[in-house]
């Protein structure tokens, strides 16, 4: 009790001198803070070797459909500077805390003198690992729902379109681009599109970044639009409108046909959550039923075995939860 | 004992370098050819695991592959071994476990994990490819419906928008120009394996609309849909099911791994009484 009150106040000073050092560089801070975003932005952009390392091009390709305002290479290592700050502080901070209270005991029932004990380096080590992977892991789960998202979005875009068949391809998808609510996903990809369209210095040029596009969608409706979209740019745009209204059309009956499919299989996913809790729930209730409350808390929080398959517990519950609501919507596609 | 093996072991590695040392150019040459570090390396390439690799979609040069599990597997070993060895304590299992156990995970082998791994890998690329397939099918057909370009210029339009057939319909496309549209088909469907569902019907589909012209292409390619749309069709249930499969796995663990924390902490709290009372 005594080291859990000392935990608490050294966080608490800890916390109150660094927003004491906020408040107190804060104008300044925003200001620089703009300038070195606008510095930064300049210098990624100008330095083309990023694309040669493999771990900036598959952040690249998750950050397209992720990220609020994507820039090529800047988002992409910003990203990455982000965790290793996180990195870099959960360390810092688990070397300065001085010793943490044992709570772990082989056997809780006995009475213990309170012990404190000291963070080993390595122990921090991976546990900064592992706090840094944490944006790796949410930008993962957020890509596959968004992933999923555009493929019906695509429709939303295709219908949007065929009423500026008219104009150019760079204006109409521009003011598709206009017109689409903030919730698309397409949104920031669409004007990445269209000022390409509209500035491109070779047709190779406009290909690479059209092959982003259908890529990142991945469906088949994504690449015969991009297909439709370099047609017409180069041939002219008379039978734009005509083209975009038959994609429409079979958009919208491999529509039915997936609803028609999810129908039968929807439910197992969906129950499989429902069930864990269920488990979950029930199985502690006859444990409580059987060892009293006081006796399964000590042994759930108290003991190693406890604390390590509880946390395996948990892991695996929002785990299944995140793959149950990922796979139960499939793709818009053939 | 340990003195005199260590001092038996430098005597060897004298006596050889000695004999290096004093031999021909012509086996000095050799020596030092066997020894080159990159034509060593060069010996760990296979074209059966470069082959395994190149199914499963993963993009290393099998060379590479087993020179890091080769390092993992040393770097391991030393750390393990050399300071038990140093401080003469008595060596544990442990590294040996990990270095069988990094064999086992990364091994091409068919009755290892590994070999396991590899060949689920194959079966999930093979199932991207077949989607990949049925996608080429609908796009050609709504450019029979549309465009209408030829069928060589179609392929080259098309292929950079795929990922794994990429290669293999920029080399259609190149063979229905030198060697006609029959064989160059022929071909295209060699490159999958024999008892493959669909990619038959593709070829007899394809052959018998580039035979029409216009309007009479449309109406055959009309006639045919109810074929393509079981296709598609077919593919989409096979691949839902093995996502089924998955998810009830997947959804299955944490209800058993509540049941097997509840049986533990009864058995350790059984053990704790056990030990107060007696």
């Amino acid at each position: 009790m005594e080291s859990a009150i000392r935990v608490i106040f050294q966080v608490s000073f800890w916390a109150g001198l660094a927003w004491l050092f906020l408040l107190l560089v804060e104008t300044r801070f925003q200001r620089s803070a703009e300038r070195f975003k606008h510095r930064f932005r300049f210098r990624v952009q100008r330095m083309n070797s990023y694309r040669k390392f493999w771990i900036i091009r598959h952040l690249d390709r998750l950050l397209y459909l992720t990220a609020k305002n994507f820039q090529p290479g800047a988002s992409a290592v910003r990203f990455l500077l982000r965790s290793l700050y996180l990195f870099l502080t959960v360390f810092v901070i688990l070397l300065v805390i001085e010793g943490v209270p044992r709570f772990a005991y082989r056997n809780p029932f006995e009475a213990h003198d309170p012990e404190i004990s000291s963070i080993p380096v390595t122990a921090a080590f991976i546990i900064a690992l592992v706090f840094s992977a944490i944006p790796y892991v949410v930008l993962r789960l957020r890509y596959s729902q968004n992933v999923v998202k555009a493929s019906y979005d695509l429709a939303e875009v295709v219908k949007i379109i065929s009423r500026h068949a008219h104009l150019p391809v760079s204006s109409a998808l521009r003011h598709t681009a206009d017109d689409l609510p903030a919730g698309n996903v397409l949104k920031r990809p669409l004007y990445m599109l269209a000022s390409v369209f509209s500035s491109y210095g070779s047709f190779d040029e406009l290909q690479a970044e059209a092959l982003r596009f259908s890529s990142a969608i991945g469906t088949t409706f994504a690449t015969q639009f991009v297909m439709d979209l370099l047609f017409f740019e180069k041939e002219g745009t008379q039978h734009f409108k005509r083209s975009l209204l038959f994609l429409n059309d079979s958009i919208e009956w491999q529509r039915q046909a997936i609803l028609r499919a999810k129908d039968e299989n929807r439910d197992a996913i969906a129950l499989g959550l429902w069930i864990n809790a269920f488990v979950i729930v029930l199985t502690s209730i006859f444990a409580i039923r059987f060892l009293t409350l006081r006796v399964f808390l000590k042994l759930l929080f108290q003991t190693q075995i406890g604390l390590y398959l509880m946390s395996f517990v948990l892991t695996s519950f929002v785990i299944a939860f995140f793959i149950g609501r990922v796979l139960s919507r499939p793709k818009l596609d053939y | 004992m340990r003195n005199a093996f260590v001092l038996l072991s430098f005597v060897g590695l004298a006596y050889l370098a000695v004999l290096v040392a004093t031999a021909q150019p012509a086996v000095r040459k050799m020596f030092r050819r066997q020894l080159n570090p990159r034509r060593l390396t060069d010996r760990l390439q296979s074209e059966a695991f470069q082959e395994i690799l190149r199914q499963a979609g993963i993009n290393v040069t099998a060379k590479r592959m087993n020179l890091f599990r080769l390092y993992l597997s040393s770097v391991i070993l030393f750390v393990g071994y050399f300071p038990a060895f140093i401080r003469n304590e008595k060596p544990s299992m442990v590294p040996l476990l990990l270095v069988f156990l990094i064999w086992f995970l990364t091994s091409p082998h068919r009755f290892t994990l590994g070999g396991l791994i590899y060949s689920w890998l194959s079966r999930r690329q093979q199932i991207r490819k077949n989607g990949e397939l049925i996608s080429l099918l609908k796009l050609y057909e709504n450019n029979k419906r549309l465009q209408d370009l030829k069928f060589e210029h179609f392929l080259k339009r098309v292929a950079p928008h795929f990922r794994l057939l990429k290669k293999d319909l920029i080399i259609l496309s190149e063979r229905v120009t030198d060697d006609g549209l029959h064989d160059a088909l022929n071909w295209f469907v060699n490159q999958f394996p024999p008892n493959h569902p669909f990619v038959g019907q593709i070829r007899t589909i394809i052959l018998a609309t580039e035979g029409k012209e216009g309007e009479e292409a449309v109406r055959y390619l009309d006639q045919e849909s109810h074929t393509i749309a079981r296709i598609s069709n077919d593919m989409y249930l096979s691949r839902w099911n093995t996502i089924s499969a998955f998810a009830t796995v997947v959804n299955a663990i944490p209800s058993f791994a509540m049941f097997f924390l509840i049986i533990l902490l009864v058995l350790y709290h059984i053990t704790l009484v056990r030990e107060q009372v007696f």
